[in-house]
């Protein structure tokens, strides 16, 4: 349901397919995770790291992975404040190589 | 960023911090990703102990508790936006509205020691809309328990903040006060036995052992020279006891259920067997037995006379006892008898936490008397006024 509509709204704006490469890929895999499809896929890896904020207060970072076929993996990081357990921040994307979360 | 290799750890981190989040209504937009993603959405552990990564976790795992409220929200949560003026005619929209921000997202927060006489009307409309379909509905019984568990889970987070001295931490004798610092813990005694020396040895003997030796093996032994007290002192409950806690020692989950029937029945009359019987009843998912055993009835007065009763863990375990009984009579007049007698009882002010809890409890009560006897509103709600005194009054 979600994804129909969602592809119907971009037709309606962009009735000649010119949708930016971003705004697609957006589209893309938020529908992929809203299908629930990336639960089929193997269980990757798990990270942790942490950084300091501002007022040098641990943010705790969780990654955690899913392997595609192809190599490639689909991941949900996790922003965690350690005090006060309030999760700050979440970040995902799906079919990527391992090697962009070196980026993040 | 490092591969962590206990997965468990870390999905356990991110349900803590869901909890906290939705408490605070600081839950980002995207967080319904971890439900995608995470490998345990099934509740797996509830109430094991877990690695701590993070400083604010509790050493509870909130993992059940997390997907309780992640329900509540995901079907329940549009319910309490809606205004209904015929309920809550002493609010305005503006009134309602603002008391519905400044509830968490997933509903009711489990802190009731926020609970003040302000927020009863509104909590009972909560209460309405959400608990007492569950309540009234009998073939709903499991929800009931999946909701005390989930109960469970929170009160045991409070229980485990409780400073316990290092060398008294395995006793269960310990009258452990929640939030009263300055109170010591108190020796009091499980049982009305008197032992001799030589049984008052034995049972330090075998108590200090259990707690040292680690190995299965070595709990199996202590197993063996705890029935062979048994053997030399039958009348003496606290070996009974000693040989439950050695089979939990020993995890042999089966065997100390089997002792828990066993003490309950050989001591009925023993509050102490009674909530190790309940424990393991509501541990096993067994309603049928926990129905079975409500419905006998309870003869809950003879039990407070005694001092030992209404102390630390006791006094969960008989708060559980009171709200599963509510909860599968559906009597009212019952309960509200067993709530004017514990809040009469002398060493209940001592319990700062544990007061709120009864509160709580008692606004489902109040909210299901409304459904069933509408006479009784204004009694109930001058007690309620005598009970809750303070800035806020009930109309």
């Amino acid at each position: 349901m979600g994804s129909k509509s969602s592809k119907k709204r971009a037709k309606k704006i962009n009735p000649h397919g010119k949708l930016l490469k971003s705004t697609k890929r957006q589209t893309n895999k938020e529908t992929y995770f809203e299908s629930g499809r990336i639960k089929s896929l193997a269980p990757g890896r798990y990270y942790i790291g942490h950084t300091f904020s501002k007022k040098e207060e641990m943010i705790i970072f969780i990654t955690i992975t899913r392997k595609h076929v192809n190599g490639n993996i689909s991941f949900v990081i996790f922003g965690i404040h350690d005090k006060t357990g309030w999760i700050e921040k979440v970040q995902y994307d799906f079919n990527v190589p391992v090697g962009i979360l070196m980026h993040l | 960023m490092v591969d962590f290799e206990d997965y468990e750890a870390l999905e356990h981190l991110i349900f803590d911090a869901e909890i906290q989040s939705r408490k605070n209504g600081h839950l980002p937009k995207d967080f319904w990703l971890a439900e995608k993603i995470l490998a345990s959405d099934k509740v797996i552990n509830l109430g094991e102990r877990h690695r701590l990564l993070a400083t604010f976790q509790s050493p509870v795992a909130g993992q059940k508790v997390a997907l309780n409220e992640r329900y509540l929200a995901n079907h329940l949560g549009s319910k309490f936006a809606s205004y209904e003026p015929e309920f809550v005619e002493k609010w305005s929209r503006d009134q309602w509205e603002a008391f519905i921000c400044e509830l968490p997202a997933g509903g009711l927060d489990p802190d009731f020691s926020k609970l003040n006489s302000g927020n009863l009307t509104p909590l009972i409309y909560l209460f309405e809309k959400t608990e007492l379909p569950f309540l009234t509905e009998p073939e709903k019984t499991t929800v009931i328990f999946e909701q005390l568990s989930s109960q469970q889970a929170c009160y045991l987070s409070a229980f485990n903040k409780v400073q316990i001295p290092e060398d008294n931490k395995q006793s269960d004798r310990l009258s452990l006060t929640p939030s009263d610092s300055n109170q010591q813990p108190q020796e009091v005694n499980l049982f009305d036995y008197e032992p001799n020396e030589e049984e008052h040895f034995l049972q330090i003997s075998l108590d200090e052992d259990m707690q040292i030796e680690k190995s299965k093996a070595d709990h199996l032994l202590i197993i063996k020279r705890i029935r062979i007290a048994m053997k030399k002192y039958p009348e003496n409950p606290y070996f009974k006891n000693l040989l439950y806690a050695a089979y939990r020692y020993a995890d042999e989950a089966y065997a100390a259920e089997k002792v828990a029937v066993e003490n309950y029945k050989d001591f009925p009359d023993s509050i102490h067997f009674t909530l190790i019987y309940l424990a393991e009843l509501e541990a096993h998912g067994s309603s049928a037995r926990l129905k079975r055993f409500f419905k006998k009835g309870y003869l809950w007065e003879d039990h407070f006379g005694k001092e030992q009763m209404i102390t630390g863990k006791n006094f969960f375990w008989y708060y559980q006892l009171v709200a599963g009984f509510f909860a599968l009579q559906l009597d009212f007049a019952s309960f509200w008898h067993l709530y004017h007698f514990l809040t009469k009882y002398p060493g209940y002010k001592q319990f700062t936490d544990t007061r709120a809890w009864l509160p709580f409890q008692f606004l489902i009560a109040f909210g299901l008397a409304q459904k069933l006897d509408k006479s009784s509103k204004h009694e109930i709600s001058l007690r309620l006024d005598k009970l809750f005194a303070g800035p806020h009054k009930i109309d």
